[in-house]
């Protein structure tokens, strides 16, 4: 199964997709460094001793700040986590809302379960690609879901505060080209 | 003894450098502290230490001095250092201020007046006319004459502040207000004056030493040309960009133009250097960042001599008994982000080790445990190796640079590690623009490194998820601070050594 991470560390957003080989090996796809394996040792709950490429990284995590210091250089990270995207062949996929264009385009499903948090939109609004649809919260992190191209908010489905299941049905766009 | 006890008005390396020196003196040292910097290195260091509310508050600084009764007072660099008002007020106490005449740090701090004593003393300056320019049409008629690029400088001050390069009409029509209101809001004068832009030269300064007694001599040359926005990161001496005899003639520039205006302590004339001329620049009338890499190769304590002089003793050295020895190389290493901007990282340190050995010397203002604040300038150590030659000082610099950990908070030791493997660096093929330039690829290469970094962060938390609820001893993460053992082991698989 290959699982798609966002990692923001600091203002910078990183995508890679990891399938898992074996008990602690993992294979991990990304857009800049290509193919890396990678195993993770567990050594207690706060470290971690992951190998890349040979050379070892130990990953200490200080629960209160949100940072990892990964061999001591401070990492204040946020990562977030799609299952079971639909990632084959190893094909990089840029963003999860590009994955559910594919089946149904214009529909913007939660990543993850969670709770909405702030709506940006509201219906006839005009968005561009890239812009801030809508922030929900989710295992105690914010995530912004991002509009994956230009158009017009038809429907939403959802309103501050809300609980929603992964995959739910948030808010429909039409796109500007294929209108 | 030339005094039984100084104030030191500085925080940081430079404070404990001085310490350094007064100790070996046998001289007993106050350091001052605000409230952020209580458990300061340099305040654990010294004799006596009083709290006052900033750095700059005379009076705070004067009470703590005349209470201390100390004889006298070393401003270190920054803050007070090239205040004239201050040195006034000290020796209005009957305190020695330890640098130069009030005088000399007014005509230093007037970048025209400094340029017009140059002039006088057949010292080659930038061609530009020596008056303020006030207005735009002014500023464009001598643009045309001198040609573009032009730069605007101001007449308060330097740092880059209120400093614009101006490569057409347009740009100066832009750039000329907007200088003149920055020059403004820092240093309380909006004068600018123009100069012709030398482009891509290399930053050569030579230090001086000069007695109370009219006896002015030189340590040779500095080059200071890694920089980022007119901040240096990188120095060395001597500079490879020098024949002899050139090294001979800027020495004794700087030292002609040091007798023209009377100066005392120690000091440094800037230059620029490019196609064979160097063109003066400013004077700095103070103790510099950089002094190290001087003391390395002339095996003269900056800071002793400073006291000596004064303390009203001659210079205990002839022109003729100062010799280069070596090169040496000092690079700042700041808490910075360099793969963000060179945003400021402050913060606890957990993990510290200097490197050293042969040739090797941190001047440090931290330890571990120690927490970075926010509200000062970014240096926390400067490492400066010495060697043979260049050649075997730019290898102790890689061999000392790997040694160097820091942990807790970013620095700039990865991007100098970046440059001490960089072939124009390594062949000396450097200006002022260097660092503009090399930077992306730099970040580049560490980009690759800060992405490993983050999917190893990312697979352990989200390991960490599944696993935390079965975990039944808890470590606390405290415990991994304070716990030697896991230091150690950690130290070492950060050199990559395996231990069992």
């Amino acid at each position: 199964m290959t699982r798609r991470i966002i990692a923001k560390c600091f203002d910078d957003e990183y995508s890679f997709t990891i399938e898992k080989q074996e008990s602690n090996r993992f294979l991990i796809l990304d857009e800049v460094l290509g193919k890396i394996n990678a195993e993770v040792k567990y050594l207690d709950e706060l470290r971690a001793e992951v190998v890349i490429d040979g050379k070892k990284y130990v990953v200490v995590i200080d629960e209160d700040k949100n940072i990892a210091y990964v061999n001591g250089v401070p990492t204040k990270i946020t990562v977030l986590e799609f299952l079971e995207t639909k990632a084959t062949n190893y094909e990089l996929i840029s963003n999860n809302q590009r994955n559910n264009r594919e089946e149904n385009p214009g529909e913007i499903k939660a990543p993850l379960s969670g709770k909405i948090v702030s709506v940006k939109v509201s219906v006839g609004e005009k968005v561009s690609k890239g812009e801030t649809l809508l922030i929900m919260e989710s295992m105690k992190m914010l995530n912004e879901i991002k509009s994956p191209y230009d158009g017009e908010v038809k429907n939403i489905f959802v309103k501050d505060g809300v609980s929603v299941k992964k995959n739910q049905l948030l808010l429909k766009i039409e796109p500007k080209n294929t209108s | 003894m030339l005094f039984n006890k100084i104030l030191i008005a500085n925080r940081g390396e430079i404070a404990v450098r001085i310490i350094r020196a007064a100790r070996e003196l046998g001289i007993k040292t106050v350091t001052i502290y605000t409230k952020e910097d209580a458990s300061a290195l340099h305040v654990i260091l010294s004799d006596e230490a009083y709290r006052v509310s900033s750095y700059i508050n005379m009076d705070e600084i004067m009470d703590a001095a005349l209470k201390s009764k100390v004889d006298a007072i070393h401003p270190g660099y920054g803050f007070l250092a090239e205040n004239p008002i201050f040195a006034s007020k000290v020796v209005k106490e009957g305190i020695v201020f330890i640098g130069p005449e009030p005088e000399a740090m007014v005509l230093a701090g007037n970048k025209l007046e400094s340029k017009k004593s140059a002039i006088k003393a057949d010292v080659p300056v930038i061609p530009g006319p020596l008056e303020p320019i006030s207005s735009v049409k002014e500023a464009e008629k001598i643009a045309e004459e001198l040609g573009y690029p032009v730069l605007l400088k101001a007449v308060g001050g330097g740092g880059g502040i209120g400093m614009r390069i101006v490569r057409n009409r347009e740009e100066l029509h832009e750039y000329f207000r907007l200088a003149q209101q920055e020059a403004y809001k820092a240093f309380a004068i909006p004068d600018i004056y123009i100069e012709k832009y030398i482009d891509k030269p290399r930053h050569i300064e030579v230090q001086i030493l000069a007695d109370n007694y009219g006896n002015v001599i030189h340590l040779f040359e500095r080059e200071c040309s890694i920089q980022r926005r007119f901040q240096k990161l990188i120095e060395e001496a001597p500079s490879k960009a020098l024949m002899w005899d050139e090294r001979l003639e800027i020495a004794n520039d700087a030292i002609r133009l040091a007798e023209k205006i009377g100066y005392t302590n120690a000091g440094t004339v800037e230059f620029l250097y490019k196609n064979g001329k160097h063109y003066f620049i400013e004077i700095n009338a103070r103790l510099q960042v950089e002094h190290g890499v001087t003391e390395m190769i002339t095996g003269i304590d900056i800071v002793k001599a400073q006291m000596r002089i004064a303390a009203d003793k001659p210079l205990n050295l002839g022109q003729g008994q100062i010799s280069i020895k070596g090169w040496a190389i000092e690079v700042r290493i700041n808490a910075e982000d360099p793969l963000r901007n060179f945003a400021p990282s402050s913060g606890k340190i957990i993990k510290y080790h200097e490197p050293g050995g042969f040739g090797v010397r941190v001047d440090s203002g931290v330890y571990e445990g120690y927490i970075i604040p926010q509200a000062f300038n970014p240096l926390i150590s400067k490492l400066i190796v010495w060697g043979e030659n260049r050649r075997e000082a730019i290898e102790r610099l890689r061999r000392a640079l790997t040694e160097y950990i820091v942990e807790g908070v970013r620095t700039t030791i990865p991007l100098y590690k970046k440059i001490a493997e960089d072939a124009d660096f390594i062949e000396g093929n450097i200006h002022t623009k260097y660092l503009d330039e090399k930077l992306p690829k730099f970040i580049g290469e560490l980009s690759v490194e800060e992405r490993k970094r983050i999917i190893a962060a990312s697979l352990a938390f989200k390991i960490r998820k599944t696993k935390a609820r079965k975990s039944i001893s808890r470590i606390r993460y405290e415990e991994y601070k304070s716990s030697r053992n896991l230091n150690a082991w950690k130290l070492s698989t950060l050199y990559n050594n395996n231990v069992y």
